[in-house]
């Protein structure tokens, strides 16, 4: 079995053949035809849907399906050589440079500084031939990403490892100190089994449920002659004993949920390897799609971990990673991430000094609590929605234990969640605490930040309380109900910060 | 590297924002952003009494026929419109922009208030825009765009042409790149 991703070291050789082997302009190994074959197909066949349908059931049409079928089957197979053969790229004064373009030819150029991590993603077929995808990210306005199909394994190394180490030559003087790595998180078969266990089978439950749902639509010609079929009895018989299947209805659904959680968790986090190196973290896993991702330290933009109740029992949480966006349509804010399940709490401390580490995390630091308006707020929305919950039920004594209920479950769960919302800050870095059984913590540095947004509504101000926005290459992160004068405070900082550092940011 | 609590009492020689000067736009803005809502009110107004009125003599439906949930929305609406003109009276005093050696300020809004500064080191690039309307009024919208996110991170509009040239200018001589 094809297994690349060793990871080379960075040496002067490796600069040599990556400046010999790249220097021309060059297609992708041929088997790349195999990868625009399957996307033309795709697209020729979701663009023909309805006429292919109609050759299923059309005996008219049938006759033609030779015909329709070849020729699609052509116009695929001339579409990916075209644009297999089109496509040229070759490395030119630190810039690496895409021809491409089916009918028209179109030129992109990437400076290595613009790069912002380079990926190897192997698919199953990828794999079966022995090579691997590399993914270009960049970030800014201009230059979208760009994937690179088919690259020999060990030429997708060298040419990820030239790029990086060319980079960094820029950036820092020289690596002076050596590539040693340090390995943050190695999933075996048990802690695999313990982050698969761990997770949010409901969520997972109700996504599958979501693509039943969105599935019968396609699908539904199909079902309805099969439901057709079914004898009128059973429909009178299930007209009245419908009820005898929620149990069971119940009960599938946990077991789906169960299983497809830890069935997705084994697919893509299997043999999960995370490494700590000393200009960048790695991490590669997956069982049939292989995945090798690389963040160069600089560039990350903020660290989030999150965990349930169950993974606090085991001392594990999920760690995500934000670095630069280069997704312009990502509407949301929320940033590119890749996530680190199974972390512990030693990793995750090695890796917040690897990453801040000419900055101050253990010093002093400053605990900053939201305004009790919060709890307010909170306890508020809490009693406002229990009590239809609680009117709907019953009446008389036990109406009454519902409200008391109800207040109580309000009044507990918005005190331990006004008492999770916290912050701490240190002169260089910020940390956002939230969540109560499903914790949240967030970390970024001041420096790092691109602006900031100060937020009152009328309400807020007369309370003397406002949100505070901060704003990374890697989305929004908000901190919501402060005291006004905290988050004045917090503003002023976070500029002074940001306008006195001059450390590379992205 | 001094801690924080240090800086905390240290903080009045930090530059301070909610006592800086905001420049306040240019009065024709106002009068633009009145206009627009004594238009809407008007249209508004015009569409909802002439569709009673218009129902009532060709229609022959009584003003008491008229279904409680139309008054309802109504008055939901005017109520909104008078919202709306009370956040342009008031607001106004309150939107504007300061530029300061380093960084540009804005804040707006007010209901809903917020400011918003974006430090000059940090910039991608910067855009000075103009639909017809505005051209015919000379105001444009200066656009300021940082990494990370789509869409103009800072946005003023309503501003002199004049005014935004000479901040882009500034920018483009102390900006970072």
């Amino acid at each position: 079995m094809p297994n690349g991703f060793e990871i080379t070291s960075m040496s002067m050789e490796v600069n040599d053949d990556f400046k010999a082997a790249f220097s021309d302009p060059r297609r992708q190994h041929f088997l790349g035809v195999i990868r625009y074959f399957t996307k033309y197909l795709v697209l020729l066949v979701r663009s023909f849907f309805p006429i292919l349908a109609g050759l299923a059931i059309s005996d008219g049409l049938r006759q033609y399906a030779e015909v329709i079928g070849w020729g699609i089957f052509t116009l695929v197979v001339v579409a990916a050589i075209v644009e297999y053969w089109r496509f040229r790229f070759h490395v030119e004064n630190r810039t690496i440079i895409i021809q491409k373009g089916l009918l028209e030819q179109e030129t992109i150029t990437i400076p290595f500084d613009r790069i912002q991590a380079l990926h190897l993603e192997q698919a199953p077929w990828q794999r079966f031939v022995g090579l691997t995808g590399l993914k270009i990210d960049t970030a800014g306005t201009s230059g979208s990403e760009v994937d690179l199909q088919a690259l020999k394994i060990d030429e997708a190394n060298v040419l990820r490892d030239g790029i990086m180490s060319a980079r960094e030559e820029s950036v820092t003087s020289s690596s002076e100190n050596e590539p040693e790595s340090k390995l943050l998180v190695h999933l075996s078969l048990n802690a695999l089994l313990k982050v698969g266990v761990t997770q949010d089978h409901f969520r997972n439950g109700f996504l599958a449920f979501g693509a039943v749902i969105a599935l019968y639509e396609p699908l539904k010609s199909w079902i309805d002659v099969w439901l057709s079929a079914v004898p009128e009895m059973v429909w009178s018989v299930l007209s009245w004993t419908w009820f005898l299947f929620i149990p069971l209805g119940v009960f599938l659904f946990l077991i789906v949920s169960f299983t497809i959680s830890i069935v997705g968790a084994f697919l893509k986090y299997f043999n999960l390897r995370a490494a700590l190196h000393a200009q960048e973290i790695s991490l590669k896993a997956g069982l049939l799609r292989r995945f090798e991702y690389r963040i160069p330290l600089t560039k990350i933009q903020i660290l989030e971990w999150k965990s349930n109740l169950l993974r606090r029992s085991l001392h594990i949480e999920t760690l995500r990673i934000f670095q630069a966006s280069a997704q312009e349509s990502d509407a949301s804010g929320k940033g590119l991430a890749i996530s680190v399940p199974g972390i512990s709490q030693q990793a995750s401390s090695k890796l917040v000094t690897a990453v801040f580490h000419d900055q101050t995390y253990d010093v002093k630091a400053e605990q900053i609590q939201p305004d009790s308006y919060l709890f307010y707020r909170l306890l508020i929305t809490r009693i406002l929605s229990g009590s239809v919950l609680s009117f709907a039920f019953a009446s008389g004594w036990g109406q009454l234990f519902m409200i008391g209920l109800v207040l109580l479950w309000a009044f507990w769960s918005s005190r331990k969640i006004f008492e999770n919302h916290w912050l701490r800050v240190t002169p260089d870095l910020c940390q956002l605490h939230s969540g109560w059984l499903r914790k949240k913590r967030t970390l970024f540095s001041f420096y790092q930040l691109q602006r900031v947004v100060f937020y009152q509504n009328a309400v807020m101000r007369k309370r003397g309380v406002a949100h505070i926005t901060f704003a990374t290459s890697a989305g929004n992160r908000t901190f919501k109900y402060l005291n006004e004068t905290d988050a004045s405070r917090l503003y002023d900082w976070s500029l002074a910060q940001i306008e006195q550092s001059d450390l590379e940011w992205m | 590297m001094e801690d924080f609590q240090n800086n905390k009492l240290s903080l009045d020689e930090l530059p301070q924002l909610n006592v800086l000067d905001f420049e306040r736009l240019p009065g024709r803005y106002f009068r633009l952003r009145l206009w627009t809502w004594a238009l809407v009110l008007f249209l508004s107004s015009f569409l909802l009494f002439g569709g009673i009125l218009w129902a009532n003599v060709k229609e022959d439906v009584l003003i008491s026929e008229i279904p409680a949930v139309l008054w309802g929305l109504m008055t939901a609406w005017y109520l909104f419109i008078s919202l709306w003109g009370i956040s342009e009276f008031n607001g106004f005093a309150l939107r504007g922009y300061a530029m300061r050696e380093r960084d540009l300020s804005f804040r707006s809004g007010y209901f809903f208030h917020a400011y918003t500064t974006v430090p000059f080191n940090r910039l991608q690039h910067s855009e000075i825009s103009q639909g017809p309307l505005a051209r015919a009024v000379k105001l444009c919208t200066l656009k300021i765009y940082t990494a990370g996110s789509s869409g103009a991170n800072l946005s003023i509009s309503g501003m002199d042409p004049i005014d935004a040239q000479r901040i882009r200018d500034y920018i483009d001589e102390h900006g970072s790149e």
